[in-house]
């Protein structure tokens, strides 16, 4: 398996410094009187599983379809892999796998017939397409259903051929427009097993998905857009730091949450006070206080403080606090 | 330019099928029984003229499905591919766009190619019997390969142009009848009219070049320079097409990424309910009366077909018009030929149409979901196939009604005074009201079978068009031919009957391989449907209600 070109780049992760993948530059797209993008800076490094995070209409797939070279920008640049998009259209074209979030497929192939297909198209030699096509397939997991009529597979079957046809030509960067849309929960999980184990392999993942709590597990940086501007970009880690949303902490009281409430009410450091589940949910200003302060508050008041903890706050929380769910 | 992935993957989905081979050999014995019936024919005697019958009588034969086959084949291949979201896909490989215009083009034609090259061979058995020289039979095939090619080009840019099945399938119909009959029948009117003949504009017109091919170069060298001035502005002709095709697939790439299923905008996924992601037109009427959703969703007549229909009929009223106002004169025998070939052209075109919207209604709820709906809703197969008629009925009542009048006032222009007798009218008015009748109504239910079995539309309308209407036609010829050569009034009794007797057997045969194909086709479908809702729970709560309708599909 060693020759198989999926493999060649295993050690990547480790040896690469993080050259950027993907570069935009105030990038936008105007559509007649609608701005899909505003200035979009963003910087993908290589061999990120990198999570792009927007509501619908918030500009993820007009990215995504200017990185594939399918649309051109209205004003602004994006480089991938060093490589302008309008200008070295088709060399992009080969560094690059993409999937949309609806494609089609032709129903009436067989799965191997298909790979095969697309393998011709990309000019890979047919002594050497064989065998990508049986490594892509032993990939995603599809090498029982190489004989299969397309037609026949269930949608996340073809959900994971679709990724088998975005690596057949062995691309750096994938361009992964909501891949686990419509899938059940077995195959979500697999689906996300097998990024990651491209990632591993070295590959740059670009994906644009709704479901954020399996980003937060499988990405090591992303990105939150609305309106088509960039609002977050970074690692998933800091996103809660960096974008200002606040500390929460979990707090009770022996002394009565009432009273507890209205003293931390009284500190303008306090954002949030509410009541849930018989505790209270305290929400401070990141740069203007800490759990010390709400202790602080609570002891001085005569509360009798039984527990403190930060609440780590998900990446689903922090998108709700960052957006206002506005749409183009 | 990498021709070959396209052409092999289009062959390799074609010899899945299996069709290619069955055409070739059913083009060839056509071919072969046509002549043996013709050289049984007593009445004739003269093998001249016998072979000359034969030639031609094949020749436009041939040269009518050439004109055909580009709505028969190429109107819809890359619609589709547009609609189910594949072509976006090979734009992102070392593809061109010519490669992909050249690579549908090579793969369609190869099947074309093959029927008309099967019959190539019967259509130069007259050459041995005298009456046809070989440099006649060469020129024929040459016109008929190039009207071929130039079908199947402005075929595939009809693809382009048009996303929508019948749309495509329209502008592809219109543009080779106005290349194929229009350009030649106006030359005709001006000819009429100002006693000059307008080559310039028939040069543009296969039919014209198929009648000038016959032009012996040393008996009439000006029709002979005609037909190669023609022949080389078919071939330029079809050049143009492909490559507007070429820079028109191009330019709107971006538009063909994702298949027609994917949601146009939130608030359209949202409204789907319970069939996920698909939009489906007046939803709620589909879940509470299926059969009156069936009988009120109506789909827009496509323009093309509107104003096409508008035109010939004005032009039939006007030919008429002509006709009874200049009794026993030249005026109006030519103006009843017109009458008559403009008649043909509305019936042929309401036909298509049956067939077309036939075959497509049931498709599109197939690609909408509403077929999954229908399937569960317990209506069963014969009140869909029912509802269906109802709707396209519904549609079309003003065109059907338009052409059994344009039948009324045919029969008018015939009976007039100079022409023929009352029973010559009536003759008229009765065969072609009933064929309209026989036939729209044997297409209906043709066309729903075919687009419930096929998931291509253009494979639908071909089979439709091929097991319908082309039989009818073929079948019809030996009778005319008889009758053009003079065969005794018994002979033509015989054949006349014998055709009836055929195309009734045929007619019979289709209507009950179509009721048996739609209710086997439902049951397959509650046994396997897709269901491509994004929802897995709603898709099991499907199968649920599918099987309840249909136990039997359990073992299908």
């Amino acid at each position: 398996m060693n020759d198989h070109p999926l493999r060649l780049n295993e050690q990547a992760p480790t040896a690469a410094p993080p050259i950027p993948a993907v570069q935009t530059h105030g990038l936008s797209r105007v559509y007649g009187q609608m701005t899909a993008l505003s200035n979009l800076d963003l910087t993908v490094h290589r061999a990120d599983l990198f999570g792009f995070i927007g509501s619908n209409g918030a500009g993820k797939t007009t990215t995504l379809r200017i990185l594939a070279t399918f649309l051109t920008p209205s004003s602004g640049r994006a480089e991938v892999l060093g490589h302008d998009v309008v200008r070295d259209a088709d060399r992009v074209r080969h560094l690059i796998g993409y999937m949309p979030d609806f494609f089609g497929v032709y129903k009436d192939m067989e799965v191997t017939e298909y790979l095969d297909f697309f393998g011709a198209c990309y000019k890979i030699p047919s002594a050497v397409r064989e065998k990508t096509v049986a490594d892509v397939l032993e990939l995603v997991g599809l090498t029982e259903k190489r004989g299969a009529l397309i037609g026949a597979l269930s949608r996340g079957m073809q959900q994971r051929l679709g990724l088998a046809r975005v690596l057949i030509h062995d691309p750096q960067l994938l361009l992964l427009d909501e891949p686990a849309s419509g899938l059940d929960p077995r195959a979500r999980i697999e689906m996300m097993a097998i990024l990651q184990e491209l990632q591993r392999m070295g590959k740059t993942i670009i994906i644009s998905s709704h479901i954020l709590s399996e980003l937060q597990t499988l990405c090591n940086r992303c990105a939150i857009i609305e309106k088509g501007r960039l609002i977050y970009s970074g690692p998933v880690q800091g996103v809660r730091a960096d974008s200002q949303v606040g500390r929460v902490f979990r707090v009770r009281v022996s002394t009565g949450n009432e009273r507890a409430l209205e003293l931390l009410r009284a500190r303008p450091e306090v954002v949030e006070a509410s009541e849930e589940d018989g505790r209270l949910r305290v929400t401070v200003r990141d740069d203007q206080a800490d759990g010390g302060l709400v202790a602080e508050v609570l002891v001085r008041g005569g509360a009798r403080l039984v527990e403190l903890r930060e609440e780590e706050l998900g990446l689903e929380e922090v998108f709700l606090r960052v957006t206002k769910g506005e749409t183009q | 330019m990498i021709l070959l992935p396209v052409a092999h993957r289009e062959l390799l989905v074609e010899a899945r099928k299996g069709g290619g081979a069955w055409a070739r050999f059913f083009s060839a014995l056509g071919g072969v029984a046509f002549f043996a019936l013709l050289w049984s024919t007593p009445a004739q005697g003269n093998p001249r003229v016998i072979s000359e019958v034969v030639f031609l009588t094949m020749a436009w034969l041939l040269m009518a499905y050439a004109l055909m086959a580009g709505p028969l084949h190429t109107a819809d291949a890359l619609g589709r591919e547009k609609r189910e979201g594949t072509l976006g896909l090979l734009f992102l490989t070392d593809l061109t766009a010519l490669d992909i215009i050249a690579g549908k083009l090579a793969a369609t034609a190869t099947r074309s190619v093959y029927g008309v090259m099967a019959v190539m061979p019967v259509l130069a058995l007259p050459v041995m019997l005298g009456g046809v020289s070989g440099g006649q039979v060469a020129r024929a095939a040459l016109a008929i390969l190039v009207t071929l090619l130039l079908s199947l080009s402005i075929g595939l840019m009809a693809s382009v142009l048009a996303r929508d099945f019948k749309a495509s399938v329209s502008h592809a119909l219109i543009g080779m009848a106005l290349l194929g009959v229009g350009l030649d029948a106006a030359g005709w009117v001006v000819t009429v009219r100002t006693g000059s003949s307008p080559d310039a504009m028939r040069q543009w017109s296969p039919v014209a070049m198929l009648r000038w091919s016959q032009a012996e170069p040393w008996r009439s060298p000006a029709i002979h320079a005609s037909f190669h001035r023609a022949w080389h502005r078919q071939a330029a002709l079809a050049a143009l097409a492909l490559a507007v095709s070429a820079v028109m697939v191009r330019r709107h790439r971006v538009d063909w990424v994702e298949s027609s299923a994917s949601p146009p905008k939130p608030a359209a996924s949202e409204s789907a309910g319970v069939v996920g992601w698909r939009h489906v037109e007046w939803e709620v009427l589909l879940l509470r009366n299926p059969y009156g959703w069936l009988q009120r969703v109506t789909r827009p007549v496509p323009r093309t077909f509107l104003l096409s229909f508008a035109c010939v009929t004005a032009a039939f009223v006007a030919s008429a018009c002509v006709a009874l106002a200049n009794p026993g004169t030249n005026l109006q025998m030519n103006a009843v030929v017109l009458c008559a070939l403009l008649l043909a052209v509305l019936h042929v075109g309401i036909k298509l149409q049956f067939a077309l919207v036939a075959t497509r209604g049931i498709n599109e709820d197939r690609e909408t979901g509403a077929l999954e709906l229908l399937v569960v809703s317990g209506i069963g197969p014969a009140l869909v196939q029912a509802g269906h008629r109802d709707a396209i009925v519904l549609q079309y009542r003003w065109f059907i009604t338009t052409v059994y009048a344009a039948q009324f006032l045919m029969a008018a222009v015939v009976t007039a005074k100079g022409l023929s007798g009352i029973e010559g009218g009536l003759l008229v008015l009765v065969v072609g009201a009933a064929f309209l009748w026989v036939d729209a109504d044997t297409l209906l239910r043709v066309g729903l079978r075919h687009g419930l079995k096929e998931r291509d539309p253009q494979a639908a309308f071909r089979q439709t068009f091929l097991r319908v209407l082309l039989p009818g036609w073929i079948a019809i010829m030996p009778f005319g031919v008889a009758l053009v050569t003079g065969a005794s009034a018994a002979v033509l009794a015989v054949m006349g009957c014998a055709w009836l007797a055929v195309s009734a057997y045929a007619l019979k045969r289709a209507r009950k391989r179509a009721r048996i194909d739609i209710e086997h086709g439902f049951m397959a479908l509650a046994a396997s449907l897709p269901f491509d809702t994004d929802d897995w729970e709603v898709r099991d709560d499907f199968r649920r209600a599918a099987g309840a309708q249909y136990p039997s599909a359990r073992s299908a």
